[in-house]
């Protein structure tokens, strides 16, 4: 591949993105961040966990990337009641034609490339396991036979942070495997403006279908190849040490409120998600300011708060932007 | 266009970029030398000008800051990685999103690929496109503004005319002070020594200031060891004070005795006077007129004077006793021993007129020794050692005055206060002079000192201890404190993670009550680190 190719191929992610998110935008409101944050994290062979109130538009986000990027599209609506085999599949009897039966995997809704897992906190931790297990490994074992997923296999699960009576928290250890945590916020009195105009007329505006599965993958691997510095990938890990507290470069405010920093999947999280933000401005290469750029929702859900921090109700988001404005640049 | 031509045009912008760098970096350096030697200086020259102490010459302290701005920048230099820190400038001053410094970390690295290919073009791109002049300007730093008015402060220091310090005396230490008042000191001395009536001073006293002269001379003393020695001389003028005024009292209950005589009357006169010359004189005159009185009129003389013979005055026995010999010969009418009798009372009246004289020459000696004690440590705003020096000295003045048992038993309580006791003059002397010094009165001692002092004895009362409030958390940790723990951790420890959880994840507790329930749960968690 010459440079000249690799130029072109930056111009077409980055023209290509534009499409999905200008697509995206027909039918949501604002949440720029959040659609940001979505696309990223599919380019970067991650999953996205959306936390906000009921009714601002989680369900129809997804609903509306998946509608994008032509792939196939899955909603599970967790309960407590949901089995691991309603996600996964299980073997069932089949009759052939001549009467012969066998048992036969019957898919289950996680066979697909975009899953919404809505309210995943509803149902049992055995239940979020699997799910949790086949975020990780992209396959699926049941019984004796492993089922890979096909790529890309993309999940989008929601939760709501207000009614929490009935529900089970997802671990830290599982909500470690999601790319980015986003906060979806309510709207502003503009785009409520703008939201009643487009949902209560006849017709509603429909996404159409921008990227399909293979230019997905290209820009998968596409991200992947932008190089980054040294002093770069340096100062991701300084931020991420410094959400342990019991390092040299611990902040004040974590070594106060946080038990557990972010693991290096976290680092892993900011880098990746910084060469798709280089890419995004037509860079070739990561700096400080992408490093920066999504780590809130990289790492929130990745610090762990200690008792006092959860009883002074600390952010997570508070703590790490502090982080970001005193852990200065490498300037070297 | 090549890598090796990408890589060279980057490396050239960088290099030029690291000399504007290091021309200002420099310059930055040598502002804070400047100043800090400037500062110095100025520092320097108004210490001069207020207190006399010994400074380094300002060659030196040039010198010294231009030696330490060399190394420093030598050492700045070592090691340092120039071109890396240029990108770095680069980057930040063009907004460049970290693309020199990235590009030129592959070029460093040897790594090739058709991304870092890319990068590293389009870095030499964007290097071509960079003006160093505009992007590092070579600025002199503010710094040497503050350096221009520091050096004009020290032109000004310099026209002021002086003749010395300021406050020298006031912020002089003692061995400065005392170095440049040695000569005077010992000039004092020697006054002493060699002044009128010498030869009737303590010899004692006298060994004891030449000694102290002979050290002063030799530098072989200090300000210290000079107060004492003067001090001890001054206790040796002052030694014959007690039997002076024994032998004073002693007179006066002679003249009580002889009061009506008419034979006596010019004695008498002349002994309430205290002119003792005249009295022996009288007593002379009396003894040659022996011859002349009547028997009624030697009668009297003889029982006056063996009355008082009689007297209890142990420091002039030898003239009673010679009274009582002229008492008995009068009385027996032998007039030439009479005669012979009272002149050995002329004689030890002779003898106790030369120890007063003695005497007086002593207390004057002693009174210029505790002028000049009083001289070195006489200092307004003295250091704490002047202080307690001085105090020492008022306490040995204030012993003296009661061994005297004359003096006013307020003396003491006005020299316990050090800052008046310069003033008090001399009234250590022994010689009952009611008007040997001012009194003052000390300052009293506080409720707060008399606590400090009890609380250094390790005496504090006790209400102080139970005035300290607790914190509530002592108070809740208190009993557990006094008692040993019958509940085993782990029985706790479950209950307690369980009620934690529940309490922030599903009950609602009152705001006001947040604090209370925090404040609990912090008390009994275990150390989450462990």
């Amino acid at each position: 591949m010459t440079t000249t190719q690799i130029d072109t191929q930056v111009s077409d992610f980055t023209e290509q993105f534009q499409r999905v998110k200008d697509e995206i935008s027909r039918v949501i409101v604002g949440n720029e961040e959040i659609i940001d944050g979505t696309l990223i994290s599919l380019l970067a062979k991650g999953h996205v966990l959306l936390e906000g109130i009921p009714g601002i538009g989680k369900t129809k986000i997804v609903a509306t990337v998946a509608d994008v990027l032509h792939l196939k599209f899955s909603r599970i609506q967790f309960t407590p009641d949901l089995m691991p085999g309603d996600i996964v599949g299980s073997d069932v009897v089949h009759e052939s034609d001549t009467g012969e039966k066998h048992l036969a995997f019957q898919e289950g809704p996680i066979f697909t490339n975009i899953l919404l897992a809505d309210e995943i906190n509803r149902a049992t931790p055995k239940t979020q396991s699997a799910l949790l297990e086949a975020m990780q490994e992209r396959s699926v074992t049941v019984g004796t036979t492993t089922h890979r997923l096909s790529p890309p296999f993309f999940v989008l699960a929601t939760q709501n942070p207000l009614e929490m009576e009935g529900t089970y928290p997802l671990p830290e250890a599982q909500l470690d495997r999601f790319f980015y945590k986003l906060k979806i916020q309510y709207p502003e009195a503009d785009h409520m403006h703008e939201i009643m105009d487009r949902t209560t007329r006849r017709e509603e505006p429909e996404a159409g279908m921008v990227l399909d599965r293979d230019e997905i993958l290209v820009m998968r691997d596409t991200a992947r190849s932008v190089p980054i510095a040294r002093a770069v990938q340096d100062y991701a890990i300084r931020l991420t040490l410094a959400t342990h507290p019991d390092t040299p470069h611990a902040h004040p405010l974590t070594q106060r409120y946080a038990r557990f920093g972010a693991s290096p999947r976290g680092t892993q999280t900011l880098v990746i998600g910084g060469k798709v933000n280089a890419l995004l401005n037509g860079r070739v290469h990561v700096s400080c300011e992408d490093i920066r750029a999504f780590m809130l929702p990289a790492l929130r859900h990745r610090v762990l708060l200690n008792f006092e921090g959860e009883a002074e109700r600390v952010e997570t988001d508070t703590i790490l932007e502090a982080i970001m404005k005193d852990t200065p640049e490498p300037s070297e | 266009m090549s890598r090796a031509v990408e890589g060279s045009t980057i490396t050239a912008v960088l290099r030029r970029i690291d000399l504007k760098v290091r021309v200002n970096q420099t310059l930055h350096h040598l502002s804070v030398a400047t100043c800090l030697v400037l500062g110095a200086l100025l520092l320097m020259e108004v210490t001069v000008l207020l207190v006399p102490v010994n400074v380094p010459p300002g060659g030196l302290i040039v010198g010294a800051g231009s030696a330490a701005f060399l190394a420093f920048l030598l050492w700045s230099q070592v090691g340092a990685r120039r071109l890396e820190r240029a990108a770095g400038v680069a980057d930040q001053r063009a907004g460049l999103n970290d693309e020199i410094k990235s590009a030129y970390w592959f070029m460093r690295q040897g790594d090739s690929s058709p991304w870092i290919d890319l990068l590293v073009g389009r870095a030499a791109e964007t290097a071509r496109q960079l003006d160093p002049r505009g992007l590092v300007p070579v600025t002199v730093p503010k710094r040497f503004g503050v350096a221009l008015v520091l050096f004009g402060l020290l032109q000004v220091i310099a026209l002021v005319p002086s003749d010395g310090p300021l406050l020298s005396f006031a912020a002089a230490s003692d061995s400065t002070r005392f170095e440049q008042a040695r000569e005077a000191y010992a000039d004092d001395i020697r006054d002493l020594i060699d002044g009128e009536g010498e030869e009737l001073l303590n010899d004692e006293a006298l060994a004891l200031l030449e000694e102290a002269l002979e050290e002063l001379e030799a530098a072989e003393t200090s300000f210290d060891d000079l107060l004492r020695d003067l001090r001890e001389a001054q206790d040796a003028f002052e030694e014959g004070n007690l039997e002076m005024t024994a032998t004073r009292d002693a007179l006066e209950e002679l003249v009580e005795e002889f009061s009506g005589s008419e034979e006596l009357a010019e004695f008498v006169d002349a002994l309430r006077n205290q002119d003792l010359s005249e009295a022996v004189e009288g007593l002379r005159e009396l003894s040659e007129g022996l011859g002349d009185l009547t028997g009624q009129q030697l009668e009297e003389l003889a029982e006056l004077l063996q009355d008082a013979s009689q007297i209890d005055e142990p420091v002039i026995d030898e003239l009673l006793a010679a009274l009582q010999e002229a008492a008995e010969a009068i009385s027996e009418e032998r007039l030439a021993d009479a005669q012979e009798a009272m002149e050995r009372v002329a004689a030890a009246l002779e003898e106790i007129a030369d120890q007063l004289a003695r005497q007086e020459a002593n207390n004057q000696a002693s009174e210029a020794t505790q002028e000049m004690q009083q001289a070195m440590a006489q200092q307004p705003g003295g250091s704490p050692g002047q202080n307690q020096m001085q105090m020492s000295q008022n306490q040995s003045m204030a012993g003296q005055s009661s061994e005297a048992s004359t003096a006013s038993p307020s003396s003491e309580v006005a020299r316990s206060d050090g800052s008046s006791g310069a003033q008090s003059g001399p009234a250590g002397n022994a010689t009952g002079d009611p008007s040997g010094g001012a009194l003052e009165l000390g300052a009293s001692t506080t409720l707060e000192a008399q606590l400090a002092l009890e609380v250094i004895d390790g005496a504090a009362p006790e209400s102080a201890e139970e005035q300290r409030e607790l914190d509530p958390e002592d108070l809740f940790q208190e009993a557990s404190r006094q008692q040993s723990s019958i509940v085993q951790y782990r029985d706790v420890r479950a209950p307690s993670e369980y009620s934690r959880g529940s309490a922030l994840n599903a009950e609602r507790i009152p705001w006001r009550y947040r604090s209370l329930v925090k404040k609990y749960f912090l008390a009994i968690r275990p150390d989450e680190r462990k």
